[in-house]
This record gives structure tokens, sequence and C-alpha cells, in this order.
């Protein structure tokens, strides 16, 4: 068993066998490390990451459509768990979490202009106007027709 | 209300810019670039990042020479390592002399080049674009009739680190290129000549001599060529992809000999109709890795072979392609399926 410690100081004690998904705990664990704080991950997310890999570490056939509801399911989230998930993962080294993460945060960028994109993630943008027009006139290039990127208009 | 503030400027500054570092290496180049102009903490991040900017993608968009000029000047390209210019329109020899005279040191880097369906360049512009990348590795020109053996000249003297080849379609290539490439680039992985039609077995067998290490080789619709080149392709021992569909003068005496390349996954026999059950016996016994085969339209197979293959090769067989092999008279998918219980496909040839 191994013991892991989120950033609220609470404490999970799993299987071994379910946390070599993560790549960073299973370097820690051949180190012999049985204690594993994790200053970055709350607590919070660390459940999630948690329900994840149990879910995952056994790995059957009859099992794979099973899988593949959890995660359609896993996925429905705000984008602020998202977003603390995509930071666990990658610091955990969890490549298949990463992999079903990166489309749900890809597809609301896709295709989209810079507006919609600061509006679905809450961005402010402080570009002064100069700068926007010279990093718009800078990338004309990569746009193909007339699709004009956001502007403050 | 300062609190909120603050969690606000982490917000924009640190956790949206770094989630969108992460996630960035897999969006298309158009998201990409879309990203930039979002947020001043979003660009710096995302600049900072040189491995988000070695590829340049315009493929089938208009003013293509005119886009990669305005991009090559930006800074962030400068060690580009892949364009892709696939269908790109407006991208001719011009503008290729465009590209050099502008922007020669941003492509000292650049390792694959694909111009496939760029149908306007001829071997000025080859010679040009070859001058300012040294390093290439991937060369692609696929559907190019203006392209000779000059232009293949100019390309094996600048580019001296050329392992894949693409000369599917360039009608007017003929031996001397194979036998400039023989000679050069004696590392080559992968070549394509489909379609290259004045190719003989001369050159060919140029290629067979000094490119041992041969991983894909495509001869798809190159029908002259006989058993004496194809008997030399059992010196490829690294061969894994041979595509021989339209082969109509290979016998078993050359399938034979092919068989001896061990490593051989995939194996199109489309329309080799010299072969019989002796030659495709002998690539079941010699390659025993093969993963996919198509003998579309032979009238030499029968029953007798798919048994041999199915004793060798039924665990890694997953694409078959039988049709129209009439003397197969078990081959319907259950009767398939039973001898090789792995094939997922059935058909290879259209």
């Amino acid at each position: 068993m191994i013991t892991l410690q989120s950033s609220d100081k609470d404490v999970f004690e799993i299987e071994q066998s379910i946390l070599i998904q993560s790549g960073t705990i299973k370097n820690m664990v051949e180190d012999d490390f049985t204690f594993i704080p994790l200053p970055s991950v709350d607590t919070e997310t660390l459940i999630k990451i948690i329900e994840y890999m149990k879910k995952h570490a056994d790995k059957t056939d009859s099992k794979e459509k099973n899988i593949k509801e959890f995660d359609k399911d896993f996925m429905k989230k705000t984008l602020n768990e998202l977003f603390a998930l995509v930071f666990a993962a990658n610091y955990l080294h969890i490549s298949s979490l990463l992999e079903l993460l990166y489309p749900s945060i890809a597809d609301r960028i896709k295709d989209k202009i810079t507006e919609a994109i600061r509006q679905i993630f809450s961005i402010r943008c402080d570009f002064t106007p100069e700068e926007e027009r010279r990093i718009i006139m800078d990338n004309k290039w990569a746009h193909e027709g007339t699709e004009i990127e956001g502007t403050l208009d | 209300m300062a609190e909120e503030a603050a969690a606000e400027v982490i917000w924009n500054k640190e956790t949206v810019p770094k989630v969108m570092k992460i996630v960035s290496s897999t969006l298309p180049q158009r998201d990409l670039i879309t990203l930039l102009l979002v947020s001043p903490s979003i660009h710096r991040t995302l600049l900072s990042h040189p491995s988000l900017w070695l590829v340049l993608d315009f493929h089938e968009m208009s003013n293509a020479g005119d886009r990669l000029v305005s991009a090559l000047s930006l800074p962030r390209y400068h060690s580009v390592k892949h364009i892709n210019l696939e269908f790109a329109q407006d991208i001719e020899d011009k503008q290729l002399e465009n590209v050099k005279s502008k922007c020669e040191d941003s492509l000292l880097d650049l390792e694959i080049l694909n111009l496939n369906g760029c149908q306007r360049i001829s071997d000025k512009g080859i010679e040009v674009v070859t001058n300012t990348c040294p390093k290439l590795k991937v060369f692609s020109i696929y559907w190019n009739v203006r392209v000779t053996d000059v232009g293949i000249t100019h390309l094996v003297k600048n580019c001296k680190s050329v392992v894949d080849l693409n000369l599917s379609g360039c009608k007017n290539i003929t031996d001397k290129s194979l036998h400039l490439v023989a000679d050069k680039y004696q590392e080559l992985e992968s070549l394509n000549i489909t379609r290259c039609i004045k190719i003989t077995d001369s050159g060919l067998q140029r290629i067979l001599l000094n490119c041992s290490s041969l991983q894909n080789l495509n001869l798809y619709a190159l029908s002259t060529l006989t058993d004496e080149a194809y008997k030399m392709i059992s010196r490829l021992p690294h061969l894994r992809f041979l595509d021989l569909c339209g082969a109509q003068n290979l016998t078993d005496d050359g399938l034979s000999c092919i068989a001896m390349c061990k490593n051989l996954v995939s194996l199109n026999l489309t329309w080799c109709v010299q072969v019989s059950d002796v030659g495709v016996i002998a690539i079941a016994q010699g390659c025993r890795s093969l993963a996919l085969l198509s003998l579309f339209g032979i009238l030499g197979v029968s029953d007798r072979c798919l048994e041999v293959l199915s004793s060798f090769c039924s665990n890694t067989l997953k694409t078959l392609d039988v049709n129209g092999c009439i003397n197969i008279k078990n081959r319907n998918r259950d009767q398939l399926l039973k001898l090789f219980p792995n094939l997922v496909c059935f058909k290879v040839h259209s």
C-alpha cells in the first residue's frame, strides 16, 4: 500500500498496482517511497485522479465498454475541474488520462475565433490595440479566406 | 474583492497559459495561432516553447508561396523542421526563388519537405529549394510530371542525408535518377516510384544493390519490370513494406527470392497474374510476420496456398484480399476467419 498526501494534507492509502499508472509515482515507488506528498494536487482533484486510476487499473476485454462509458462521464466536468486534472495528470505523468483530457479542451478551441476562446475560458485580454494589431498582421498568413481573428470591435 | 482580483490575475497569467501550453502540442496549426492572439500571457508562454513551432502546414491553402515567406520571416520559425505544401496553390518556381532570396537562413534545419501535388514546380524550383535545406531527410513530390533527372541531380548534390524519397507519379524520372539515388543515398529507408513508367530493371537493380537499409519500397504500376530486378529484392534484409501491384512479369521464381525478406509485414501482389501457389507458399514459409497480403485478381492461386499461409501466418495476418481469386473456392468471410482468426480487413485493392 502507498500513501498519497494532497496539498490540503488529506491522506489516501491505495494499492501500488493501481498507482503505477502514474509514471511519477511509479518512479518513486521504485525508489522505495511509500509515503508520497503531492503539494500541487488538492484533495478534490486527487480523489478524481484516484477514481480514474482505479477504474483503469483492471483492463480486461469485457470491461472495455464499461471503461469507455466511465471515461465519457468522467469528462463531464467544469472547465476549472478539467484544468486541475490537466495539471495533475501532467505532473503525475498519467498519459492515458492526458490523452483523454486533450480533446476535451482542444474541442473548446477548435475552429473558434479569438474572442470566443476568451469568453469560453474567461480570459481577459490585455494586449494594447497596437500590440494586438501587430500580432494579427504577423500571423495573417495562417488563416485561409476572409476569417479575421477577433478584434475588439 | 482584492482576493477575487488576485485570483483572476493568477488565472490569466499562470493557470490558463500553462494549460494551453500542455494542450497545444495536439492542436492543429490554425488553432495554435489563434491561441497566440488570445492574451499576452498565452502569447509569451507559447512562444517560449520552441518545440511548438517546428512545423509549417499550408496543405491545400491558396497563396502558399506568399504565406510561406510571411511565416518564415517570424523568428519563431527560424528552426522549422517540417514544411507541408501538399496540394497548396500558387507555389511555383518563382515563389521558391522568393523564399530563397528572403528567408534563406530559416531553412537550414529543414528535415521534411512535402511538395506533393505541387505540379507547377520544375527542376529549377527543386534546384532552388534544395539549395536552402542541406539537412533534408524526407522529400516528397508526388504527381509532378515536370520534374526530370535534372531535378534529382540537384537534390542529391544539395541534400546528402535523404532517407525517404517519394517520386510517385513523376513520370519523367528515368533510370538515371535511380542510379544517382543509389549512389548517393545508401542509407535510404523509403522509396516510392509508383508510376515512374520510364524506369527499367537497370534502375531498380542499382537501388537494390546499394540501398540495403530499405524498409519500404513501392513499385506500384511499374509493369515493365521483370524477375531480373525482382529477384534482387532478396538483398534487402530490413524490408517491411513492398507494393508490387501490377507487376505482371513477376513469376514464382521472383517471388521465391522476395520470400528471403523475412521481416516483410505488408505485401501487395494485386494483379501479379503470373504468380501461383508456389510463390505464395514460399512467402508463407519465409515471411512469418506477414500482416497484410493482397492476392487480388490472381487466378493461379488456390485453397492450397491459403492453407499453407495459415499454418505460418495465422497469428499475424490482419488483412487479406482474395477478391477475384476465383480458383480459391473457400474464400467467404467465415471461411477466411477460420484460417486466419485475426483478420479484420478483407480488401486492399479497390
